[in-house]
């Protein structure tokens, strides 16, 4: 059954990964200099005691040696518990109840209608790619992927919210709000991250496109003569897939965590701007759920990935490709 | 709101904005019709993430709103009474008798007394990490009748006001069954005395909402209604103020930056405040305990080499002037007038060669008498806005006299970790806020090795000036000693 062991050695490999990302997820939040007690204390109070950092140290378990410290987490991990947050003063549980909708809420149709968008443009760039109209619709996309994504939604606030009014300034919509109010806050930050999205994505189909042109199935499929949809959709498209796949699922993993820039651009509490200010915060519990959450959103969604592309490729099912 | 009656708080003010003098920026707006309920709304890029005070040290500032301490600055910088009516110092500042004020309730209508202050004192200095700092000579807090509270002090402590502004008063009835305050979030946790009751906070909005104390003790408020419209970037707030989304901005301990100045003084519909600041923007901080930064010739030709009207007109939009010496700052009643601060390139390169500092292998740098090359790292607080740019400007020009820089931007966690705990730093670039240099011996407090010490001085005249200052409950004899404190170090 060199299905099933293809998924086991799959899935081993991916758990290695889980351990290694909580491990790192775990320590690189430690290593870094900076205190969470520091923050604690605010920014108006410096000549702090030992004793007292020792004692405040004591209260959130950052007294114990690391491998206890680390042994705590893994065991509050497998019970599905996060912890609690230093900075704010809540169970991470309860925050990511609030930020997590707010994040997706913004990430998902964008990075949907990125992909899509991205895809289409991509294949048509990518064939026939000497074609002066091909070759403008890349320079733009290139062009369009190199500007800061915070200046570009600088200038959209500039320009559709401070001078034409049409929408709102900042912030999330209220999860009360109604359907033109929730509309209008979504508008430009979504479009703004559509558009790098789509942009991103372009260039990387264009670049899987012109690898597999010059195949000889796809001269044999020209020469037969097929309709244009035809032959994308079965011969150009479908080779693609996996590798299409592959960037689809790390962009599907990376919604979890967010759009900073974008997130701080229009203040919209999303789970970038969360992170942003975890790491202010050197708030350890925090980060590490963030990063395990994504990491895991990640590696899940890669192993699916690979799962699919078997299945849209069959020369991933023989016994000669296992990893 | 047909109009707006904007207050923006330009540069440098610090005293009646800052979080320790209460609600009274709300006064800075007011031009709407009484009759009509008036909501001010305010934008701040403030990172505040929860609505418990304690755990949350910028939501603790918006709630000067709603808790009313028990005493607070007046624009001057000078403490006054608030629920504390007024108060004795006995034992030569070792005990301090609050009187407090008899009408004073709490936003569900029971009355504040002295048993509410004693155990808000007592309470937050056993729980709350910050004041373990604030109140660290605390001995305990005392009911002496309903009205009266006996605090008893370590030892004697002339300046207790200055930290007894930042003193949360809190309800008995409510805190008193909460064991861990950094955590509580009950609906009752924001329960305060003062003329605001919090009502809301949404996350999703970034919208905080207090509204008028119907029964404040000195009269319902004038603003009906108060909103913090929370922003993470200043460019949106900025575009928020001009198209009228909001009234006024504010942030603790800054005004608005400089350089959008420009951008707003063109509307018509904003107006404007000017106000010193009572802290120091920016300052070039050393090491005093490396060489060569102990030498006090070697301060002095970095301060020659240092174009201050270039950092006026680059980095503060032309809202500043340039510095006297000292640490001082102008609008202080305790300021006294020292030379002006001057560039002078030859009379730095001078002073440097003096002190040995020459270019002994031609390579364009000074070095030490070993032959190696000084190079003075500089840490640069990524949190404040203006010390990126005023860090490239004061690179430039000690490259201009030979002294090699190396700039390091730090965050806010690490710039501490170094600063404060590892004290492993040769120079860096921060400010100093309004109450900083009011808390323990003033000025000095930023100063000396013994306190927040940032410069790590411990010359002994230094210190004795300190003790003396930290005595005296002479304002008279307080302002002599201000004025000779920066002498031992210039």
């Amino acid at each position: 059954m060199p299905k099933l062991e293809s998924i086991a050695a799959k899935a081993s490999r991916y758990l290695t990964t889980v351990f290694v990302i909580l491990l790192l997820n775990f320590l690189i939040p430690r290593l870094a200099p900076g205190d969470p007690i520091l923050y604690l204390l605010g920014e108006d109070v410096y000549d702090v005691s030992p004793e007292i950092i020792e004692e405040l140290r004591a209260e959130y378990g950052l007294d114990k040696p690391l491998y206890t410290q680390f042994a705590l987490y893994l065991l509050r991990l497998l019970n599905g518990d996060f912890g609690y947050s230093f900075s704010f003063g809540k169970p991470i549980l309860e925050i990511l109840s609030v930020r997590v909708p707010l994040t997706l809420l913004l990430t998902v149709p964008s990075t949907l209608i990125g992909i899509l968008l991205g895809v289409y443009l991509g294949a048509i760039a990518g064939w026939r790619s000497h074609k002066f109209s091909r070759k403008v619709l890349s320079g733009t996309m290139i062009a369009v992927y190199s500007i800061p994504p915070y200046w570009f939604a600088m200038i959209l606030l500039l320009i559709f919210s401070l001078h034409l009014k049409l929408f709102p300034i900042g912030g999330a919509p209220s999860f009360d709000a109604d359907l033109f109010d929730f509309l209008s806050h979504m508008f430009l930050p979504t479009l703004t991250i559509t558009v790098f999205t789509a942009a991103y994505n372009t260039l990387i189909m264009r670049g899987i496109i012109l690898g597999v042109s010059n195949e000889p199935f796809i001269i044999t499929a020209l020469s037969k003569g097929l309709r244009k949809t035809a032959f994308l959709n079965r011969h150009l498209l479908r080779p693609s897939l996996p590798a299409l796949l592959a960037i689809t699922a790390i962009e599907f993993g990376f919604t979890f965590s967010g759009a900073l820039l974008v997130e701080i651009a229009f203040s919209w509490p999303g789970m970038g701007l969360m992170l942003w200010e975890a790491v202010l915060a050197r708030d350890y519990p925090l980060i590490q759920a963030i990063f395990t959450i994504s990491s895991l959103i990640v590696v899940s969604a890669n192993l699916l990935a690979d799962m699919l592309c078997m299945v849209v490729d069959p020369r991933l099912r023989s016994s000669h490709a296992q990893p | 709101m047909s109009k707006r009656s904007l207050a923006i708080i330009i540069v440098a003010v610090l005293l009646v904005v800052s979080g320790v003098c209460g609600y009274h920026y709300v006064m800075l707006s007011g031009r709407q019709k009484s009759t009509e309920p008036t909501t001010l709304r305010i934008g701040t890029t403030m990172p505040i993430r929860t609505d418990n005070m304690f755990a949350d040290y910028y939501f603790g500032i918006v709630t000067s709103l709603s808790h009313d301490r028990l005493m607070r600055l007046d624009a001057k910088g000078r403490v006054i009474p608030e629920l504390a009516e007024n108060w004795e110092v006995k034992e030569e500042g070792k005990v301090w008798i609050l009187h407090l004020v008899k009408n004073a309730t709490w936003h569900d209508g029971k009355p504040l007394t002295a048993e509410d202050v004693a155990f808000s004192i007592n309470y937050l200095l056993e729980k709350v990490p910050v004041y373990k700092f604030h109140l660290r000579l605390v001995e305990r807090a005392e009911v002496v009748d309903d009205y009266t509270v006996k605090i008893s002090l370590k030892e004697p402590w002339a300046r207790f006001t200055v930290n007894l502004l930042v003193v949360r008063v809190i309800p008995k009835h409510v805190w008193e069954k909460v064991d861990e305050p950094l955590k509580y979030h009950g609906e009752d946790a924001n329960i305060g005395s003062g003329p605001y009751v919090y009502k809301s906070f949404d996350e999703a909005t970034g919208t905080i909402v207090f509204e008028a104390n119907q029964n404040y003790r000195l009269g319902k408020p004038k603003v009906d209604k108060v909103t913090f419209k929370l922003y993470k970037s200043t460019e949106a707030m900025i575009m928020a103020l001009k198209r009228g989304d909001i009234d006024t901005v504010y942030h603790y301990a800054r005004g608005v930056e400089p350089l959008y100045v420009p951008v707003l003084i063109e509307d018509p519909n904003i107006d404007f405040m000017i106000k010193p600041n009572l802290g120091v923007d920016n300052n070039l901080w050393f090491n005093t305990k490396l060489y060569p930064y102990n030498l006090t010739e070697f301060r002095q030709a970095v301060s020659y080499a240092l174009n201050y009207r270039d950092y006026v007109n680059s980095i503060m939009a032309g809202y500043a002037e340039v510095p006297n010496a000292g640490f001082v700052p102008k609008g202080w009643s305790y300021f006294k007038e020292t030379r002006k601060l001057e560039t002078n390139l030859e009379k730095a390169c001078a002073m440097l060669d003096a002190v040995g500092l020459r270019d002994l292998n031609g390579d364009g740098w000074r070095d030490f008498s070993n032959g190696t090359t000084l190079t003075i790292p500089i840490l640069v607080r990524t949190d404040l806005p203006e010390a990126g740019r005023l860090a490239e400007l004061v690179k430039r020009d000690l490259e201009s006299v030979g002294l090699k820089v190396d700039l390091i931007p730090v965050d806010p966690p690490t710039f501490r970790q170094r600063i404060d705990i590892n004290k492993d730093f040769h120079a860096f670039i921060s400010r100093t806020t309004m109450w900083g240099m009011m808390m323990w011996a003033g000025y000095g407090t930023y100063v000396d090795a013994r306190n927040i010490g940032w410069s790590l001085v411990d010359d002994k005249e230094f210190q004795t000036i300190v003790d003396e200052m930290l005595k005296t409950t002479s304002e008279e004899e307080y302002r002599n000693l201000a004025h000779k404190l920066p002498r031992p170090i210039r």
